[in-house]
């Protein structure tokens, strides 16, 4: 095993040394979730800053700690990046506190995305729950950007109530390339739109199983009643693709936090297909 | 150390041909100009310690195990990332030079792999640029009780694994092998004749050599998920984590910031944590995707026996038996797999 022994080789970056980034602008998007546009500190790396919809990023605040958080805006935004972050601990509750000026430490990105360019000349369904959105949002304002890449878009996703429902202020500029469909757990009277579980929406757009990629993001409890229904519609396993919550710790596969079995979720993940976890009893749970 | 005591013990394999008073000496040499570890006598138990720390480096007893392995020189139980003072990031002193005095075989081979481990995909900085200034001196075992290297496969090293290695494998014939030009350098003052390591160098024969069918563990271990056996490990296992501490491939970590009283000071930490504890998999809003812990030995034992070898074609077990020894209900790795063969024998056998 010798050869593998990094004696001669040049020494290595270090991973986990974050890198600065500034706010330039926060708002509450939802109660306990905030969005954040950002800007690398450094001039270099924020110009030589490039990603893929559905990889994260490991955010820290010093003295405080760090998570694994995805990035929600396009990877065709060049100047800036998009977070989106739920109030879920010390981390991210200081987070929040942040104000426009104020700066944070990233690393990053790590893990794989949606194989979007895979999915060229095909029609695309983006399937969210919750803060489940936000990743799926990075990929929606890609496709929508690249439109004459793809066919059809269709944006289904579901919240708890009405003042859950994350970008809300978007829906109609997607709306132009695509389809959005909503629905909410439980909702006040004065709702206008549709309550129930997130598969209802299946029965109001018209799919085409054969040419249509599917992306999904949400809580686990979602996958199996999502999945479900994708499999009596007709849809291959191949042509899913899902992003596994785990706590990504390292992000380079070492720490062993974020492993599925035989993947790590941070280095073949977070994005999957059910193709390639079919069999790993314990991955969509 | 330099006690009548020490100096008067005697090296298996090495009694009467060579006096303790040179071979201490040559590491006394060695010492003068780097940090030199080498086990020495903690209490009844053998550490790997600094030479010139303890009262005696243990050289007549170097057949037994270490408590913690090698790893804890080259990836320490808690080590510095970076500094942070009003945000600003500092990296941490540069790694030392040391050198590691008798690591078994089955340790030579598990740092070779822990390192290939950490050299994979994206490179761990912190531990190659402190595994990289590290010289390690292997030796002979008289085979720790509860060892199992013949099993795993661990139980032979190639040149390249290490520095240096004193073959006392011939009794009255000692040789002292070089495997690298650092080793080399290293061996100039030593009272042994140097000699190329030409090839693999073997633990002393186990008297029950069966291999272990590494090729198929893999899908068995897969296979074996949610049988009764691991239900039943788990009534016993008091998931302390201990198997994992003690494990020279286990490498588990978690990071967390430590501050001065001003907390704008202070710096982020890497420890090792261990799959075996409850929060492991516990993620942002409480859900554990690894709660039973069942679950857990059964992902402790795949990422060994699944995982390491489909990615190394190598387990993530030395063999040393260290899990096992310092285990508090003594849950033994050779039954685990031998429950593993026996509840997939079925499918395999037909």
């Amino acid at each position: 095993m010798s050869e593998m022994l990094p004696r001669d080789g040049a020494p290595p970056l270090d991973e986990y040394v974050p890198s600065q980034a500034r706010v330039l602008e926060t708002r509450e998007l939802a109660p306990g979730i905030r969005h954040f546009i950002l800007e690398f500190v450094d001039p270099g790396l924020n110009k030589a800053f490039s990603f893929c919809s559905g990889q994260f990023l490991q955010v820290s605040l010093l003295g405080i700690g760090e998570a694994p958080i995805s990035i929600c805006s396009p990877p065709t935004k060049s100047d800036t990046f998009e977070l989106c972050v739920r109030e879920a601990g010390n981390l991210t509750r200081a987070l929040h506190r942040l104000r426009p000026g104020d700066t944070l430490w990233v690393r990053g990105p790590y893990g794989q995305g949606f194989p979007l360019a895979e999915m060229a000349g095909r029609d695309l369904v983006f399937v969210g729950g919750g803060i489940g959105l936000a990743p799926l949002r990075s990929a929606i304002d890609c496709a929508v950007c690249l439109n004459e890449e793809f066919g059809e878009l269709t944006v289904l996703y579901g919240a708890r109530n009405p003042e859950n429902l994350l970008f809300t202020d978007e829906y109609d500029s997607w709306r132009q390339q695509g389809r959005v469909e909503v629905i909410v757990d439980e909702a006040p009277p004065e709702w206008q739109g549709r309550t129930g579980m997130i598969t209802a929406l299946f029965d109001v757009v018209e799919l085409k199983p054969a040419n249509t990629s599917v992306l999904i993001c949400g809580p686990p409890v979602m996958f199996s009643f999502v999945l479900g229904r994708l499999k009596e519609l007709g849809f291959e396993d191949k042509d899913i693709f899902i992003s596994l919550e785990r706590h990504m710790r390292c992000g380079v596969g070492k720490c062993e936090h974020c492993v599925v079995e035989s993947f790590y979720t941070c280095r073949q993940g977070p994005v999957l297909s059910i193709d390639q976890i079919r069999g790993i009893s314990s991955a969509l749970r | 150390m330099n006690s009548r005591e020490s100096e008067n013990q005697e090296i298996p394999g090495l009694a009467g041909v060579q006096a303790i008073p040179e071979l201490l000496a040559w590491l006394r040499g060695i010492s003068a100009r780097q940090r030199l570890y080498i086990p020495a006598d903690k209490g009844g138990n053998r550490i790997f310690e600094e030479f010139g720390l303890s009262d005696g480096p243990v050289l007549n007893q170097l057949q037994e195990r270490t408590v913690l392995p090698v790893k804890k020189l080259f990836l320490p139980p808690s080590e510095i990332l970076f500094d942070f003072s009003h945000e600003v990031i500092r990296p941490p002193a540069e790694p030392e030079d040391i050198v590691v005095f008798g690591l078994h075989v089955c340790e030579l081979s598990a740092d070779s792999l822990l390192t290939a481990n950490m050299a994979n995909d994206r490179p761990d900085f912190p531990y190659l640029s402190r595994r990289d200034r590290g010289l390690t001196i292997g030796v002979t075992c008289q085979r720790s009780p509860g060892c199992f290297c013949e099993k795993t496969g661990h139980d032979h090293v190639s040149p390249g694994s290490f520095d240096l290695f004193l073959d006392l494998g011939e009794p009255g014939r000692p040789r002292l092998l070089a495997g690298s030009d650092a080793g080399r350098e290293l061996a100039a003052a030593a009272p042994f004749v140097l000699e190329e390591a030409a090839q693999e160098i073997t633990a002393p024969p186990a008297s029950n050599p069966e291999r272990w069918p590494l090729e198929s563990l893999p899908e068995r271990i897969h296979d074996s998920f949610g049988a009764v056996m691991w239900d039943e490990l788990a009534a016993r296992c008091l998931g302390c984590g201990n198997c994992t501490i003690v494990c020279p491939l286990c490498y588990c970590f978690y990071t967390r910031d430590e501050t001065e009283l001003d907390p704008a000071m202070g710096r982020r930490l890497r420890l090792w944590d261990s799959c075996q504890l409850l929060a492991f998999a516990r993620v942002a809003g409480g859900h554990n995707f690894r709660e039973a812990r069942s679950e857990r030995i059964w992902y402790r034992f795949s990422h060994k026996f699944m995982r390491t070898q489909q990615t190394f074609g190598a387990p993530g077990c030395s063999g040393c038996g260290a899990c096992f020894h310092f285990c508090p209900v003594g849950i033994d790795p050779r039954q685990v797999i031998a429950g593993v063969l026996e509840v997939t024998k079925k499918s395999y056998e037909e």
